[in-house]
């Protein structure tokens, strides 16, 4: 069999399948090498309760169809149909109210949070309004484009010409933000729940606050999607894309080694346990890794193969936020929701977040967070993915999740392996939870499923203490500092044709920028960028889906 | 995406799969329509927390014989099997115990020393299994069926042939008779091993099942990285063709128009035109939900109504452990340790017809029998490093008696279960994740399994050879023009052996006139040569 490609990815996940997938189409020829039986490691859809009841285990909100990968790769010719619902976000309060967010109409949301705060409501418009034009030149430098000191700076200039923000965003966490410009608690709350859920922790310097800026455009400028049959429907679009033109994939193939030949990456080996066994195949061109910066670079490359400032930072790579707990359940009703009384739309809205009232509650668990500890008041992304895909359950069933951030060490207990005898009692508390927000869930459970960070690294070994964004968010690790500082900027890496598509700069999400960067870098260097269907750059494809809505 | 196809699939299995690809090879514009969210039918492999459980097919029986294999290179899409020296221990309650390896000879050699004519006998049967399969019953699985009475003159021209069709006719109780297998043990274990997938042990008319079931349990293979890799492989191969697959897309209706099947409509309404449809379905949801009652001769649809389902189904207990199990009724023979299957909880031959009537009425026996396989002792890649994944499997029934429904049923009887592996072990096991899979969810997961049927449909002599479906359906054309059949409910059946599929590829190439590219296998040519198969 063929043992030498032009270009080897290691890591199926989505972010290295959408690098594969375009330098294939691009005409090199590419081998994607993934450990796992299934590839898309975070977009995963599994029958863990009842079977016909498909969970999402990982990745629940879509946002690839906000980027300009769908169109470039035409991945809905390989079955991506993305569906929504009415309502994005939902936020129910414990006295029966809720808060929304509308999927596409501004003016739906200014309804109702008016009901709460008709200042905030009007700041929500005038900043989204005054934001949405920005959008995508935003994207497009921040989102689709390696990081750059120039890229950079222009951000800044863009935020700084927004007058509505307070000067100096650069240096505020989404806390002290969100304080600024609004006034009500609950809007807060829930602005910096939608912050903590979308892997952007308010506490953080500068994400925090970009963070604050970005939810504030969620829904109309980039859609939270459900994907029919369920997230693992992207990286199969991704892999029969591949596969269509020309591409290869090998499953249950773990690299245990990317060989290095007089300094620069030359091919990888793959472990004894891979269906060949340890088995090389080359790679005349380029390596991409796929896998976090732990495990890319201190097991697949090796220390003495880096320099030794490279290995230090690495070794302090930070993996303790964005990590969650799930608790699954397969349900013969969806939630009926208390605050439906007060707004129905939240009965149309697959997804939310439910257990904080104030932002002092969101302050405390994230003081819990940071802390090590489980925090006492569970609040909880929640999603029923059945009432925008009812493909994922049997008819008339509905499926349900929520994600708890918790920390994966558990060292107060002892030790991660503690999270397989909590499990249990964490997923009561956190269906004990729902029940107060939706009376009659715990009725309507037909199977639970509690899945753990543990579970999570045990399943993929590369979501080091089960992180779910290739590494944590935070000053330190970002931009032209993930994964690390120096003369090389990712998506390149001082080992000369090796590249990495995950614990770079943008984070490995489902807007997929962290392939797209790594395959416009790689073709770049390769000399095929210049491809008729790869023209458009990003931020046309922004304008023109933005022109939908405004 | 496209509206309108050469060929629609209904059913992405490992039979609409093979069909597909080789029809999209053949230059022919393919769309598989999977229910599922992921295709492989009972080529699932699903990962729980790092732990691959193969939930339905874990031993691949003809895995590198069948045609597919070869003709595209499935070793170099990933498709690499491992075959286990060591087979089959079977050990018996009393800790009596029986090693099958692949090599007859070294399984005649370990029985010697308890009865030197075991040892022959076993010898002797297995060179007669081992030249029906290879130039009769393995071919004929890749070539259509002619009427049995035109196939009973062509097989009684040859020796060989007459052995078959004189073996076809009797029991597998009377074929261990006829060779002399008398070792209680022995016995017992082979009688097992014929009748583990559902054939009935005491009724005549299939037994050219036994020598395949025989030959194929005692050169099982397991597919390394999980009974996915090949259904995946598959797939792959059809896109790279330029075939589409479409998975979460239910086919609720085949188009007949003029009597003519003409394409398909999805549960979501899109309607999609063909040229031909090839349905992997069983033949009731084939003919009668789909096509419907109305758009069929009476018979076909009279046959199709009356289709039998299987008389048991099975039960799975998936774990994920810390230690291998370790069997201490070895008794110092470290081979049963390295077995691929471990049979445990028969005695005698009566114990294993116990085990399967009970089955056939509902009955959960207090004390399970059942085979066990840790898959992890062959492909360390099914479980998070340091841990195994064990699989249990037990015949079982889809209803049970008194009405007691299987998820109120299946955590006790999983905990018998496991009960009845910790008696056989040094060490009961302790596992850190415990998964039940009972017969209806097998329905619930792959709903053409109806009832459990994981063959798609009894195996009985009306049921069976060129009577599956039914005598209208010619191999896989049926009486509605362009409809095909391939999948298990079609000739030759059930089990990862892509024979459906592959005679219905055939079929429909010839009818759209498409290239046939591939040939043959050799060992099918030379039977037909032979005069062994048709």
């Amino acid at each position: 069999m063929k043992n030498s490609y032009d270009v080897i990815v290691v890591g199926g996940g989505v972010n290295g399948l959408t690098a594969a997938a375009y330098l294939a189409k691009a005409g090199l020829d590419v081998l994607v090498l993934e450990r796992r039986d299934e590839a898309g490691a975070h977009c995963s859809t599994e029958e863990v309760t009842i079977p016909g009841f498909r969970h999402n285990l990982h990745a629940t909100w879509i946002i690839a169809g906000s980027g300009p990968v769908v169109e470039d790769l035409e991945l809905e010719n390989f079955g991506f149909q993305p569906l929504i619902t009415e309502y994005d976000y939902g936020f129910p309060f414990p006295d029966g109210t809720c808060l929304l967010m509308h999927t596409y109409d501004f003016q739906k949301t200014y309804a109702s949070w008016a009901r709460f705060s008709r200042k905030d409501a009007d700041t929500f418009l005038q900043l989204a309004g005054a934001t949405a034009p920005l959008i995508p030149e935003l994207m497009d430098i921040i989102v689709y484009r390696a990081p750059s000191p120039e890229n950079f700076n222009r951000a800044l200039e863009i935020l700084d010409s927004v007058e509505m923000l307070p000067r100096g965003v650069i240096e505020m966490n989404g806390l002290e933000l969100l304080d600024v410009l609004f006034e009500n608690e609950r809007v807060k709350a829930m602005l910096a729940s939608l912050e903590w859920i979308g892997g952007m922790p308010p506490w953080n310097r500068l994400v925090g606050a970009l963070g604050a800026l970005m939810v504030l455009s969620l829904g109309p400028v980039y859609a939270c999607h459900q994907l029919r049959g369920g997230s693992h429907s992207l990286p199969h679009a991704l892999v029969r894309c591949l596969v269509r033109n020309g591409g290869s994939i090998l499953y249950s193939c773990p690299v245990e080694r990317i060989v290095v030949e007089s300094g620069r990456a030359a091919g990888v080996r793959l472990s004894k346990n891979a269906v060949f066994g340890e088995m090389e195949f080359s790679a005349r061109l380029a390596v991409i890794s796929n896998l976090t910066a732990q495990p890319t670079f201190l097991q697949l490359v090796g220390e003495e193969n880096l320099p030794p400032n490279a290995a230090a930072r690495i070794k302090l790579f930070r993996y303790d936020e964005q990590v969650l707990f799930g608790a699954h359940y397969a349900l013969n009703a969806p939630p009926a929701w208390k605050a439906a009384g007060f707004d129905p739309g939240i009965g149309n809205c697959f997804m939310g977040y439910m257990g904080a009232e104030t932002m002092k509650d969101i302050e405390d668990f994230s003081i819990s967070y940071i802390a090590g500890k489980i925090h006492e008041k569970i609040m909880v992304n929640w999603f029923v993915p059945t009432l925008a895909d009812p493909t994922q359950a049997p008819e008339g069933c509905h499926t349900a999740f929520a994600w708890l951030d918790a920390p994966y060490d558990l060292r107060r207990l002892g030790g991660p392996e503690k999270w397989d005898d909590i499990k249990h009692g964490l997923l009561d508390r956190v269906t004990a939870r729902w029940e107060e927000f939706a009376p009659g869930f715990t009725k309507s459970i037909l199977a639970a499923f509690p899945y753990t960070p543990l579970d999570i690294f045990r399943r993929n070994p590369s979501a080091v203490k089960g992180n779910w964004i290739g590494g944590s968010v935070c000053p330190g690790q970002l931009y032209l500092d993930r994964p690390f500082a120096g003369e090389t900027t990712a998506p390149r890496t001082p080992v000369p044709g090796l590249y990495i598509s995950n614990s770079i700069w943008p984070p490995g999400t489902t807007f997929l920028g962290a392939g797209y960067v790594a395959a416009d870098v790689v073709a770049r260097d390769l000399g095929v960028r210049d491809r008729e269907w790869w023209r458009a750059k990003p931020i046309n494809w922004w304008r023109r889906f933005l022109s939908k809505y405004f | 995406m496209r509206h309108d196809y050469d060929v629609i699939i209904i059913g992405g299995g490992p039979n609409g799969l093979t069909c597909a690809a080789y029809l999209a090879k053949a230059g022919l514009s393919v769309l598989v329509v999977e229910r599922r969210h992921e295709t492989g039918g009972g080529l699932t492999t699903e990962d729980f927390c790092g732990a691959r459980f193969n939930l339905h097919a874990t031993y691949h029986m003809l895995a590198d014989v069948m045609p597919p294999y070869a003709d595209f290179d499935l070793p170099g899409e990933g498709v690499c099997y491992v075959t286990p020296e060591t087979q089959v221990a079977f050990i018996a309650p009393s800790g009596k115990t029986v090693v099958l390896y692949r090599d007859v000879e070294r399984t005649a050699e370990s029985l010697r020393a308890v009865s030197p004519a075991d040892a022959d006998n076993y010898r002797a049967m297995m060179q007669e299994f081992e030249q029906m399969c290879d130039r009769a019953l393995i071919p004929a699985t890749y070539s259509p069926p002619i009427p049995p009475v035109e196939y009973v003159v062509m097989l009684n021209r040859s020796p060989l042939g007459a052995k078959i069709a004189a073996l076809s006719e009797m029991s597998p109780v009377e074929i261990l008779d006829h060779y002399r297998i008398g070792g209680s043990t022995l016995r017992a274990a082979l009688l097992f091993l014929s009748t583990m997938w559902g054939i009935p042990a005491d009724t005549g008319g299939l037994g050219y099942l036994v020598p395949l079931y025989v030959r194929r349990m005692t050169g099982a293979a397991l597919l390394k990285g999980g009974s996915h890799r090949l259904s995946s492989a598959l797939a792959r191969i059809i896109v790279r063709n330029g075939g589409d697959v479409l998975d979460a897309a239910e086919a609720k209706k085949i188009l007949v128009r003029g009597g003519a099947a003409c394409g398909v409509v999805l549960a979501d309404g899109l309607e999609i035109a063909a040229r031909a449809v090839a349905s992997s379905l069983p033949p009731p949801q084939t003919f009668l939900d789909l096509a419907g009652g109305e758009h069929l001769p009476g018979a076909l649809a009279r046959s199709a109504s009356r289709w039998q389902w299987e008389k048991r189904s099975l039960f799975g207990l998936h774990l994920l452990v810390r230690e291998p199990p370790r069997y201490a009724a070895a008794g110092g023979n470290e081979d049963v340790n390295r077995a691929l299957v471990c049979v445990l909880g028969h005695e005698t031959q009566e114990d294993v017809m116990r085990s399967a009537a009970d089955a056939e009425s509902g009955i959960l026996p207090a004390k399970p029998s059942g085979h066990v396989t840790c898959v992890t002792a062959f492909d360390p890649s099914c479980a998070p490093d340091g841990m195994h994944v064990v699989r249990w499997e037990s015949s079982a029934p889809y209803a049970l008696a008194g009405g007691r429904g299987w998820d109120d049923a299946k955590q006790e009887y999983a905990a018998s279960c496991l009960g009845v592996l910790g008696e056989y072990c040094e060490a009961p096991p302790a596992p850190a994740l415990l998964y039940p899979y009972s017969p209806l969810d097998v329905e619930r997961k792959i709903v053409n399994m109806t009832r459990g049927s994981i063959k798609h449909g009894e195996y009985n002599a009306i049921q069976m050879g060129y009577f599956r479906p039914n005598d209208m359906c010619q191999g896989s054309r049926t009486p509605v023009k362009n409809l095909y059949l391939c999948g298990a409910g079609a000739y030759p059946g059930g089990m990862v052996i892509a024979g459906p599929g592959y005679i219905a590829a055939g079929a429909v190439a010839d009818d759209l006139k498409a290239d046939r590219w591939w040939r043959p296998p050799d060992y099918v040519t030379r039977a037909k040569k032979d005069g062994l198969i048709p």
